[in-house]
């Protein structure tokens, strides 16, 4: 999957969007714009492990925040996933920290503050769950499956802590599945499928979201 | 000369002017005279019109949909202008609103794809991510452009499928010709199941520029009308509220005119990497007709034998 791909989206919600991700062994950039007829809105995520290690986020014409990145690296088969995610990871912005755990049979985010500061509103990625303060937030593998992602292959359950808020998630050959009771807007079935022709596509069933990538 | 070499000379020749013949591109395919042009943002025919907004696509949407999906969507916005108006009835106590719930659920999940690609569609004009190219469906290319065929059969050179994903509703579209009797039929087999996970729109060539008559038409506008006053400023609402100004709208799609023998089969966002199974599933239901169907346009070939 290594490479920079074209992506685009749709929703019922907002105007069409369009963007780029580049992929690689070391790097990982997404730049999605919104372009309506009276403005244009522009998201970047950008992770790079070329000298050290960094990571940021930039909203709309917001500065971009820069994000400390803390890894304890696991060897990990990622099948044609080119960037190393194996390991145990601490990203800490705006008085928030996020501990992310991922290898062995299962995965985990667990979500700290730092002090009593707040997070700072329209920080955290839109159209990713937001993990709440103070909860942990496990992924477990309940049985493997061949795929294309190696390790990440498998039929797998994410709950948290604190309430009954959960996803299912099947990850085989070339699709992912998620199947998620959250009450947000990754709540229903979202489907991903990865062509033979290096184009990938999804959508999230009940918020009407589709997208579709393509590697140039 | 000996005439052993002229034989061998002129073997040689035929064969290498066979050669040439089959190196050549191929001749341009008989159909609608239209072509994908990369231009500069700039230069593109949406410049000077940015400050309109785009056209929604609900004429699209409500000509895509067979009688019987125009009259579930009438049902549908009935029952849910009709729960709107209870709840706003100071006597009304919700007791259960899971079934209202369930049925608005469906209703967009099974309508969402139609509407977004058919917004996508009818901006006429799609851009790169960085802003450095754009694509539009022209008559005649200008002079300089680079540009190439609307219609295809296969996926091209690189630059090619990625202009062609960029414009992904007219570039990974079905384009299918038919007698001009039977263009209906084969459009209503195509239409049987709006929840398809692939198709998002069928349209023949005279239902991309107007609003098709029936006898559920005027109830899903003066319903989708009635529900849209009844919602708060929403996505939703703005939605509604070009279903019910549909009649009033002119060409969504000026550009993109096709002969009244054809089919255009959009499929839905989500289904550009499984091009594999949007052609079958269109081949597949094509068995159910008796009419020749031509395959114009496609962005890869159906799977030869039974589906």
């Amino acid at each position: 999957m290594t490479g920079t791909w074209d992506l685009i989206s749709t929703s019922a919600y907002e105007a069409p969007g369009s963007g780029t991700l580049v992929i690689g062994a070391d790097t990982l950039t997404v730049t999605i714009n919104h372009r309506s007829t009276s403005r244009l809105d522009f998201y970047r995520l950008a992770y790079s492990t070329q000298g050290s290690q960094t990571l940021s986020w930039q909203g709309i014409s917001d500065p971009a925040i820069p994000i400390d990145v803390q890894n304890t690296p696991v060897a990990l088969d990622e099948g044609s996933i080119p960037l190393a995610l194996g390991g145990s990871w601490v990203f800490s912005a705006n008085m928030v920290r996020f501990s992310v755990s991922v290898g062995a049979v299962a995965s985990s985010l667990i979500v700290d503050r730092l002090s009593t500061g707040t997070m700072v509103g329209g920080t955290w990625p839109p159209r990713l769950p937001r993990p709440r303060l103070a909860e942990t937030y496990s992924v477990s593998r309940l049985s493997p499956l061949a795929s294309q992602f190696g390790f990440f292959g498998g039929q797998w359950q994410a709950v948290n802590d604190k309430d009954d808020k959960n996803c299912s998630i099947t990850v085989e050959n070339n699709s992912v599945q998620f199947d998620c009771q959250t009450g947000n807007a990754f709540d229903g079935i979202t489907h991903l499928t990865v062509g033979s022709d290096c184009v990938v596509s999804g959508s999230t069933i009940n918020s009407g979201y589709e997208l579709s990538a393509r590697r140039r | 000369m000996q005439p052993g070499r002229w034989l061998l000379l002129s073997v040689t020749a035929m064969w290498a002017s066979a050669a040439v013949a089959s190196a050549a591109p191929p001749p341009p395919l008989a159909g609608p005279d239209l072509s994908l042009e990369v231009v500069t943002p700039e230069r593109s025919s949406e410049k000077g019109r940015t400050d309109r907004p785009s056209p929604s696509g609900a004429t699209l949407v409500l000509n895509s949909l067979s009688e019987e999906g125009r009259s579930k969507l009438a049902e549908s916005l009935h029952s849910l202008a009709a729960a709107a108006a209870r709840k706003r009835n100071p006597f009304y106590v919700a007791i259960d609103d899971t079934e209202e719930h369930a049925a608005a659920q469906k209703l967009f999940a099974e309508t969402a794809p139609a509407f977004t690609a058919a917004a996508a569609m009818s901006r006429g004009c799609w851009f790169s991510a960085e802003g450095d190219l754009a694509v539009q469906v022209v008559k005649t290319c200008s002079p300089g452009s680079r540009c190439m065929p609307l219609l295809s059969q296969g996926p091209g050179d690189g630059f090619e499928q990625r202009i062609r994903f960029l414009a992904w509703p007219v570039g990974y579209a079905v384009i299918l010709r038919t007698a001009e009797n039977d263009v209906s039929q084969v459009a209503g087999v195509l239409r049987a199941d709006p929840a398809s996970p692939q198709i998002a729109l069928v349209l023949t060539g005279v239902e991309l520029h107007s609003l098709r008559k029936g006898p559920a038409l005027s109830s899903v506008l003066k319903s989708a009308a009635r529900l849209a006053k009844k919602l708060p400023a929403s996505a939703l609402g703005e939605t509604l509220e070009s279903i019910g100004r549909a009649a009033s709208v002119g060409d969504e799609v000026p550009w993109l005119k096709l002969p009244r023998n054809t089919v255009l089969v959009v499929p839905r966002l989500g289904a550009l990497a499984t091009s594999n199974r949007f052609v079958d599933e269109i081949d597949s239901r094509l068995q159910a007709v008796r009419a020749k169907v031509e395959w114009l346009s496609y962005p890869r070939k159906p799977t030869p034998g039974p589906k």
